[in-house]
């Protein structure tokens, strides 16, 4: 394994393609050893869903990985855990997170969330984030981090 | 359970994403009802794009629409021949729901259940009414599905392209938000196009360069982006030349795909299917493009367009009078792989 395949917390690694960000994210993927759940951000076509396909790559899946924003979540195997690609692009309202059975993933397998920031609440604790930050029409910025949940107001405690 | 029927009479339900929709067909051609829980129309309301996903939402609409589908057609539950549901691929939760109903109606009136693929529903939608398939090449263009497909007849269906990314139609709905439009996106780039100059705007072609009949449409929505944010503020004239550019390149894109894999694969009939299929400047390409080449195009009808219950309907009574038969196990999947009447074959693909 090459040292550079391994991610820090915290870390920015820089891409100045698509392919490029494929294999760092399959480089990455290759290196884990239990399943994550991730949240992918940044702005559309930020490349968001390329980042998920280098990760199933990674993980030797041969499934082919596309948007899941219409259909919302999309499952791949993978010979090491199966992979839940989830999108919270079109999602108004944290409720209708849990009507994705989204609890239902998170125990046993890859949980990758494109706009998981919009509901950081939802994700157990100890869930990264990736955030992709466009630095030009090719180039990618990608920094991993903790996906930060500030506490919850009051009501949703209650609730 | 015994398929006695010429004309069977079939309610269908469809809940693989936002829509619930219930039809009921007899035989071949006639529908009796079509019934929808039209989400357009909410958006339309509230102005915003975002769907009611809940299975919740569908449990709460169904029992309603079947007795509304049943009421239209003047029919008992127990004049039925058979019940239908789509079982993928969707979203599994609300799959669920439509797939429990039906069976449980099924179970009630002692009926055959038939599990019915969405894809192929929206393949078969071109042919409403009629009892044979042919041999053609399929477009399947929606919000969730980009896929070519060669279609060898009913239940017979090889894989040679599909989007790499975002769908089309997804493509056409993020950019109409990223152009500040209403929902339904794909309709108000058509309109608002038809004023404009499709060669105003270079927008990137993806995927023609190389040698495969895939697609991919998320370059070409960034190109959008940052095309606006260079030019922030736009006329109404500059407004429709943007629209007009972007729909030129997805058209651009599935017309020479098309052209590609007729080469590859001579057919002389072509039909397209999918809520992208009512875009009129799609329409107009690719009759440019065939009808000069003896090939035939085919469409759905307007109503069997986007998603609905009318192409499931359709598709089971192909099903019921091939003697198809689903188990009462069958279960709901997500990934059209999943289904083995699709066979997968994609040209070599040299950038991968």
């Amino acid at each position: 394994m090459e040292a550079n395949s391994f991610w820090l917390l915290g870390q920015t690694k820089f891409s100045s393609s698509e392919n490029e960000t494929i294999n760092l994210a399959a480089s990455w993927a290759a290196t884990w050893q239990s399943p994550l759940t991730i949240a992918i951000s940044g702005p559309l076509g930020a490349g968001k869903t390329r980042f998920v396909a280098g990760i199933a790559r990674g993980l030797g899946s041969s499934d082919s990985v596309s948007s899941p924003s219409f259909a919302l979540v999309h499952t791949y195997q993978s010979p090491k855990w199966p992979i839940y690609h989830l999108d919270f692009y079109r999602l108004s309202f944290q409720d209708e997170v849990w009507q994705l059975a989204f609890e239902d993933y998170l125990s046993h397998a890859i949980v990758l969330v494109e706009w998981g920031e919009k509901f950081p609440h939802v994700f157990p604790p100890s869930s990264l984030q990736i955030q992709i930050t466009p630095i030009n029409p090719s180039h990618r910025q990608l920094t991993l981090q903790t996906l930060s949940t500030s506490i919850p107001p009051p009501s949703q405690l209650l609730l | 359970m015994t398929y006695t029927s010429e004309k069977p009479l079939i309610l269908a339900i469809e809940t693989s994403c936002d829509e619930t929709a219930v039809a009921v067909f007899q035989g071949f051609s006639t529908i009796l009802s079509s019934c929808l829980f039209s989400q357009a129309e909410i958006h339309k309301n509230t102005g915003g794009v975002v769907p009611e996903i809940a299975s919740r939402e569908h449990l709460l609409r169904l029992p309603k629409l079947v007795q509304q589908s049943l009421t239209q057609a003047a029919i008992q539950p127990s004049q039925l021949d058979a019940v239908a549901a789509t079982i993928g691929p969707g979203l599994a939760p609300a799959l669920l729901v439509g797939m429990a109903f039906a069976k449980g109606l099924a179970i009630s009136i002692r009926k055959p259940f038939l599990a019915i693929n969405h894809i192929e529903g929206h393949i078969l939608s071109p042919f409403i009414g009629q009892n044979a398939i042919p041999t053609h090449l399929a477009l399947v263009v929606s919000g969730g599905h980009t896929l070519l497909l060669l279609v060898h007849g009913f239940h017979n269906y090889q894989i040679i392209g599909k989007t790499l990314d975002d769908a089309a139609g997804e493509a056409f709905d993020k950019a109409a938000k990223i152009l500040g439009l209403s929902y339904p996106g794909g309709s108000q780039i058509n309109h608002l196009a038809k004023s404009g100059n499709p060669n105003a705007i270079n927008f990137p072609r993806s995927m023609l360069s190389d040698n495969s009949l895939n697609f991919s449409f998320s370059g070409l929505k960034t190109a959008l982006r940052r095309y606006i944010e260079k030019n922030p503020s736009t006329s109404p004239s500059q407004l429709a030349d943007i629209c007009a550019s972007f729909q030129e390149a997805i058209v651009d894109v599935l017309v020479k795909k098309i052209t590609r894999a007729i080469q590859l694969y001579p057919v002389n009939l072509v039909a397209i299917s999918g809520g992208v299929a009512a875009n009129s400047r799609l329409r107009e390409r690719i009759s440019q493009e065939l009808a000069p080449r003896n090939i035939s195009i085919q469409y759905p009808p307007p109503n069997s367009l986007t998603d609905n219950a009318i192409m499931i309907a359709f598709t089971a009574i192909h099903k019921y009078l091939s003697r198809f038969h689903s188990n009462w196990n069958e279960d709901v999947f997500s990934r059209l792989q999943s289904d083995p009447s699709f066979s997968e074959n994609l040209p070599p693909n040299p950038s991968t």
